[in-house]
C-alpha cells in the first residue's frame, strides 16, 4: 500500500479517515490490529470469538469516527474492542466455559511452525511453554485486573491511556494494576516448575 | 533513627512504571537505598513485569481490512422524519374539524330552543297604566269581535272565542251576578210565594266553582281596574246598561250577552284606537353559515394535507 510507505502520522490518517478515506482507516487497522486482537483474545479466550469481536470493533470504529475528539486513538480503539468483547461474553453466558485444553489447541493455531510437524527450536518451545503458563495465570485473574495487566504490561499503554480505554479513573488503574501484578506473582510462583528455568521467579533470592 | 515510610504495593508498582510524581519518587528512592525489604519487593515486581512482557503478542489469524461493501451494508437506517409542513397541515385540519363539530352542535341546540316568532306589544296610551295594556288589548279585541256579534240578532258570543283573560273576568263578573241574583231570589222567595225560578243551583255552583277556579287564575289586580266600569250590584248594572240582567240564569251565554252589552257600553266610552295592532316579528335564529364555512375549510385542509403526503 502506498500509505504504508509514508511516514507514520497517526493524526493525519485519522483526519483523512474521518473525511471518508477508507484506505487511511485501513492503514490504522494494519497498525493496531494485533493489539486489538490480543485484547479480545485475553478477554474471550477463544480465537473465533476474538476474530469476530475484532472485525466488529473495526467496523464500529470506522462508523463512529466522528465521535473521536482527539487524544490516544489506540486507547479509543481498544475501548471499542473491549466493549465488543463484553457483548460477546454476555451472549456466551449460556455456553459452557472454555477448558484448559483449548489453550493448547489455540497455541497450535497461533504457531504456524507446528503445522509442519518438524522439530522446534528450544527457544520456540520455551516461549510456547511460557506463553501457555502466562495465559493460564492471566485466565485466573479477575477480568478487570486482567485487562489492566494486558494493556500495561503486554501492550505498553501508559496509565492515562488505560484509564481512557477502560473509562475509569487513574487511581483505579494504579490499584487494579498493583493487585494484578501481586496475584500474577503468586500464580507464576505456583507455575514455577512448569516455567522454563531461566524464567522461574527467584522468590528465595535474598541478600 | 529515621522513621521509615511504609510504601504500599501501588506505590511500588507505580515506581516500576515510572508513574510516581517527582516528590514521591525522590522519597521512594531514598527509602529504597535504606530498606532491603523494599528493594526486594521492587525486584520481584520487575521480574513479573519482565516475564509478562517476554511473551510476544499473538498474531491475528488474518487482516481486518474493511471494504466499502462491509461498511455500507451495516449502516443503520434512520427513520425519515416527517416534514414540518405536513405536520402543520395535519394539525390545522384537526383543529378545523373540531371547530366544525362544535359550531354545528351549538347552532343546532340554539335553533331548537329559540322561539321562531316574537310578539311585539303596541305602545300603551297615557290614560291607562302600562301593565294594563295586555288586558286592554284583549278587551279591545274582545269588544271588536263582540260588537260584530251583537249587531247580529240572536247572536251569542261563544265562550271559546273570548280571549282567556277576558273570559276569566267575565266569568268572575257573571259569577258575582249569579250570586247576587241568588240572594235576590232568596229574598224574593221569602217575600213572595210566586218567586222567580230559582237559579240553577248546579249552574250557580258550577259558576261558583268556576269562579273559584278562575279566581285562582284570576288576572292581575290591574285587570280588576279595567272592570271598574262594571257595576258590582244589580241595580248598578240595570241602571248603567239600560237593560237588565235576566235573573233566570239558564245559559251562560245569555248572561254573557248581556254582559257583553254592558261591556260594549263601557268599551264605547274607552278610546280603543290608541292601542294599535299586535305585530309579530320573526326572531333572529342562529345561522348555519359558520358551520358551513368551517366544514368547507376542513375539507380543503384535508385535501391539501393528502396532496402533500402523496407528493413525497
Amino acid at each position: 500500500m502506498s500509505i504504508m510507505s509514508e511516514t507514520w502520522d497517526e493524526a493525519a490518517l485519522v483526519q483523512r479517515a474521518q473525511k471518508g478515506n477508507l484506505d487511511a482507516f485501513n492503514a490504522l487497522i494494519l497498525h493496531y490490529q494485533t493489539q486489538v486482537y490480543n485484547l479480545a483474545w485475553h478477554l474471550l479466550h477463544d480465537s473465533a470469538a476474538a476474530d469476530d469481536a475484532t472485525q466488529e470493533a473495526f467496523i464500529s470504529a470506522y462508523k463512529g469516527l466522528a465521535k473521536f475528539r482527539g487524544g490516544s486513538f489506540r486507547a479509543w480503539l481498544l475501548r471499542i474492542v473491549a466493549n465488543a468483547s463484553y457483548d460477546e461474553l454476555r451472549r456466551r453466558k449460556r455456553r459452557p466455559t472454555v477448558s484448559w485444553e483449548d489453550f493448547g489447541d489455540m497455541d497450535d493455531e497461533a504457531n504456524p511452525h507446528l503445522s509442519n510437524g518438524g522439530a522446534l527450536p528450544e527457544q520456540t518451545i520455551q516461549q510456547q511453554e511460557l506463553r501457555a503458563a502466562l495465559e493460564r495465570a492471566l485466565a485466573k485473574l479477575p477480568q478487570d485486573q486482567r485487562m489492566v495487566l494486558v494493556l500495561v504490561d503486554r501492550m505498553g499503554l501508559a496509565y492515562q491511556e488505560v484509564a481512557d480505554a477502560m473509562n475509569v479513573r487513574l487511581g483505579t488503574v494504579k490499584s487494579r494494576l498493583a493487585r494484578a501484578r501481586g496475584q500474577m506473582q503468586q500464580l507464576l510462583q505456583e507455575e514455577g516448575e512448569l516455567l522454563p528455568h531461566r524464567y522461574r521467579l527467584n522468590s528465595e533470592d535474598e541478600e | 533513627m529515621t522513621q521509615m515510610q511504609i510504601w504500599r504495593d501501588i506505590d511500588i508498582s507505580a515506581y516500576v512504571d515510572g508513574e510516581l510524581d517527582p516528590t514521591s519518587q525522590a522519597a521512594f528512592e531514598t527509602a529504597l537505598a535504606q530498606d532491603r525489604t523494599l528493594r526486594r519487593k521492587v525486584d520481584e515486581l520487575r521480574e513479573v513485569v519482565t516475564l509478562v512482557r517476554a511473551v510476544p503478542l499473538r498474531e491475528p489469524p488474518r487482516n481486518y481490512l474493511l471494504t466499502p461493501s462491509m461498511v455500507a451494508e451495516k449502516t443503520p437506517q434512520r427513520t425519515p422524519r416527517r416534514p414540518v409542513p405536513l405536520l402543520f397541515m395535519r394539525l390545522a385540519t384537526s383543529l378545523a374539524a373540531v371547530a366544525f363539530v362544535v359550531t354545528t352542535g351549538l347552532t343546532y341546540m340554539q335553533r331548537s330552543t329559540t322561539p321562531k316568532m316574537l310578539m311585539h306589544a303596541p305602545t300603551a296610551s297615557d290614560e291607562m297604566p302600562a301593565l294594563e295594556a295586555p288586558q286592554a288589548i284583549v278587551a279591545t279585541v274582545e269588544v271588536e269581535a263582540e260588537v260584530k256579534l251583537a249587531s247580529e240578532p240572536g247572536a251569542r258570543p261563544e265562550s271559546a272565542a273570548i280571549p282567556e283573560p277576558a273570559a276569566r273576568v267575565e266569568e268572575n263578573v257573571q259569577a258575582e251576578k249569579v250570586v247576587e241574583s241568588e240572594e235576590v231570589v232568596e229574598t224574593l222567595a221569602q217575600a213572595s210565594p210566586t218567586a222567580t225560578p230559582q237559579p240553577d243551583a248546579g249552574a250557580a255552583n258550577a259558576n261558583t266553582t268556576l269562579n273559584t277556579q278562575e279566581q285562582k287564575e284570576s288576572p292581575p289586580p290591574e285587570a280588576a281596574l279595567a272592570l271598574e266600569s262594571v257595576p258590582a250590584t244589580r241595580a248598578q248594572i240595570e241602571g248603567e246598561t239600560g237593560g237588565g240582567i235576566n235573573d233566570s240564569v239558564t245559559t251562560n251565554g245569555e248572561v254573557g250577552e248581556r254582559e257583553w252589552r254592558a261591556y260594549d257600553t263601557a268599551a264605547e266610552s274607552a278610546p280603543a284606537d290608541d292601542y294599535g295592532a299586535v305585530t309579530f316579528e320573526p326572531l333572529q335564529t342562529p345561522s348555519w353559515r359558520l358551520p358551513v364555512i368551517l366544514g368547507a375549510l376542513t375539507l380543503l385542509l384535508a385535501g391539501i394535507t393528502y396532496w402533500i403526503s402523496r407528493r413525497r
